[in-house]
């Protein structure tokens, strides 16, 4: 198990709970996982950043890593 | 026998009264797709440009896309293409829900509506008559109580487009709204003054006609390969509605707040979003157009207001950009009754709410005074006079007059530093995506060819990653706060756009990372046709380019594809986009020659013999 912290931002709040952070214990496994099973749709994700540089979905994250993860642009 | 389409088109002659048909001519379907497309090719070749808009010569013509009416996602949408008399050049207004099917089961790809009525008339058509029959009794009538009306008259399932008192009034900036409490708009371009100059009030239909395809087994098969991606990208239009992004677009700085003028307003996002409707109970169910499974339409619960206690069609995202932060109002009921006014007069949410925060900040710095606004108190966030001013503005009573007919015209009555808070491109309001946050918005809004139109690129869907624009041959860098790359970004996505339009398919496709080459399979499977590769987007460029020419005969080019000033030389000072301005001189030079055009906006001939224009 790794800790992990992750900074939602926009509209994903409502989909973390209504949370802006979660701190998570959790396996080792790619980021998109790790969002789908905290509830966070990849449809509504636009990118993940650690440190303000982007990291791909498939990124593994390690211990104690901070993530952000921010909203895609929608509207209409 | 056609595949797809009907191969008829009804024909509408208001002064004369008369019913008549023309075929739709496969040449043209191939050529211009249908839609906004074949409607185009209609406008441009056989009506005079420079009649009046409110000219019982200039039509309103409306088409439906190929595919509108099939068993194909989102295949719902049709056009209603004019001059439009809000911004005097190319008019076109796109709509979901049900009525274009409608219309094509009762036998017609389309409706050219000429003349003008001597009295308030609707149209209704079946697949076995059209007649125009009185709608005096409708006169002032509400859009959601004209369609109840209409429904208990002819059919009660009839699907019916109509026009509220905007309409009747001639306001520039009113639309043409389809259905009754599940409403979607024609809202742009002041096409609903169009159809009340010709003294027509709605157009009803009820039709049993079965559309024939070539390939329908085909054609489910390349939809049940699409459907789950489109829905895992869907997800949060289905559980939210477009209202559901005010925040993601406020965090990158995409969100006018204050007229435009600041850059982040958090707390009042959270409070004026899809998710904050739902959350308090004032969502109260959900609905989606023909064949579409996104399901992104919601209806709420008005609480305040003349309507308070009713059930109407949710705010979508424009509209709370519009009530919500571009006029600092937090507080949902109002946005929620400001809509519902909108939808029942029959007002475009984009041009009235664009006028609404002119009118604030023209009060705020004296330009109106509480003697002109007869003791309305035009301040942010005044929920209660935005109302009072938006009944003004139908009715076009006192200053409401001053507002009814879309920003540009308001600047010229008023004068002065008015021009300053009129955020539009060519009379048309900018809609409510900054190109501030993204440039290739730019770009886009000032080539548009209706004027600043969003969904004529639709590229921040690429900029943001919410669209991987290398399904479109697009695989240069981009820097969100660079001018790098965003005007060919512009260009391709306008292409693929005006496909869309023509084919009668809803944009939000994009979300399901739809490909020209998954449309043009359905379109084969439609109709039996083998299309080159490319073929799909050298169409888009087409459409395109012959909208333009429609501009151009008119005077449009380079010295009218400009942002107004606030959107270029006003950086904002927080927020996503901080400090951000594009570079119009430098876009549009690239967007030129991407497009072939010459350097004064006037595509070459060159061009247009590549396009077969």
């Amino acid at each position: 198990m790794i800790k992990l912290k992750i900074k939602v931002h926009g509209h994903l709040y409502w989909y973390a709970g209504k949370k802006w952070e979660l701190e998570l214990d959790v396996k080792p496994e790619p980021i998109e996982k790790i969002l789908e099973e905290i509830g966070i749709p990849l449809g509504e994700v636009s990118f993940v950043a650690k440190d303000s540089k982007k990291v791909e979905l498939e990124y593994l994250p390690m211990d104690g890593d901070t993530l952000d993860v921010y909203p895609v642009v929608g509207g209409g | 026998m056609p595949y797809g389409y009907m191969g008829k088109i009804l024909m509408v002659d208001l002064t004369k009264g008369t019913i008549s048909y023309r075929e739709t001519k496969e040449e043209y379907i191939r050529k211009y797709l249908g839609g906004s497309g074949y409607g185009a090719k209609l406008l441009y070749d056989e009506f005079d440009h420079t009649v009046d808009p409110f000219s019982p010569d200039n039509p309103i013509i409306f088409m439906n896309g190929l595919l509108t009416g099939l068993a194909i996602p989102t295949a719902a949408k049709s056009s209603f293409v004019t001059k439009s008399p809000l911004t005097g050049i190319w008019g076109e207004s796109t709509v979901g829900g049900n009525f274009g099917p409608e219309i094509k089961r009762c036998g017609y790809d389309g409706i050219i509506i000429t003349g003008k009525s001597e009295k308030l008339v609707y149209l209704w058509i079946t697949d076995e008559k059209v007649e125009i029959r009185s709608a005096e009794n409708l006169m002032g009538v509400d859009v959601v109580e004209t369609a109840k009306t209409i429904r208990s008259n002819t059919h009660e399932k009839a699907e019916v487009a109509s026009i509220g008192i905007a309409g009747e009034n001639m306001n520039k900036i009113a639309a043409i709204m389809v259905g009754e409490e599940e409403l979607r708009a024609a809202g742009r371009c002041g096409i609903g003054a169009v159809m009340g100059s010709k003294n027509l009030k709605a157009i009803a239909a009820k039709g049993k006609l079965k559309i024939d395809i070539h390939d329908r087994q085909k054609l489910k098969e390349h939809i049940k390969e699409f459907l789950p991606v489109m829905q895992k990208g869907t997800r949060g239009l289905y559980d939210f509605g477009t209202a559901g992004g005010v925040q993601g677009v406020e965090v990158s700085g995409d969100l006018p707040i204050k007229n435009w003028t600041l850059g982040n307003w958090t707390e009042g996002a959270a409070k004026t979003c899809g998710q904050y409707m739902e959350e308090q109970g004032i969502i109260v169910s959900h609905h989606a157009c023909f064949s579409c499974s996104i399901r992104c339409g919601k209806n709420a619960r008005v609480e305040v207001g003349p309507y308070a206690g009713l059930i109407n069609h949710a705010p979508e995202y424009e509209t709370c950009a519009a009530f919500g932060a571009n006029i600092l109002n937090d507080d949902i009921r109002y946005l929620v009754a400001a809509n519902d006014l909108c939808n029942r007069y029959g007002l475009d949410t984009i041009d009235a709410g664009n006028a609404v925060a002119m009118a604030i900040e023209c009060y705020e710095n004296g330009l109106i005074t509480k003697e002109d606004t007869e003791g309305l108190e035009l301040t942010w966030g005044n929920g209660p006079a935005v109302l009072e001013l938006l009944r003004k503005m139908a009715y076009r009573e006192g200053i409401g007059e001053v507002f009814a007919d879309g920003v540009a015209i308001t600047a010229k009555r008023i004068g002065g530093m008015a021009e300053e808070y009129a955020i539009h491109v060519k009379g048309l309001s900018v809609a409510f995506h900054d190109p501030r946050a993204f440039t290739s918005m730019a770009a886009n809004y000032a080539t548009a060819n209706r004027g600043a139109c969003h969904l004529e690129a639709l590229s921040y869907y690429g900029e943001s990653g919410a669209y991987p624009a290398e399904l479109i041959g697009f695989d240069k860098p981009l820097d969100k706060h660079s001018d790098a790359n965003k005007a060919e970004l512009a260009v391709r996505m306008q292409d693929y756009m005006n496909i869309f339009n023509a084919l009668g398919l809803c944009k939000f496709l994009l979300r399901g990372k739809i490909s020209p080459e998954m449309i043009t399979g359905w379109i084969e499977a439609v109709t039996g046709w083998e299309m080159a590769e490319g073929e799909l987007m050298l169409i888009g460029e087409r459409l395109h380019n012959l909208k333009r020419m429609y501009n151009v005969r008119l005077g449009i080019s380079r010295k009218d594809d400009r942002l107004p000033p606030r959107l270029t030389s006003h950086a904002r000072k927080t927020g996503g986009a901080a400090g951000i301005l594009p570079h119009m001189g430098k876009l549009l030079s690239e967007y030129y020659n991407i497009r072939n055009w010459n350097e004064e906006g006037i595509p070459t001939k060159e061009k247009l013999a590549q396009l077969g224009l």
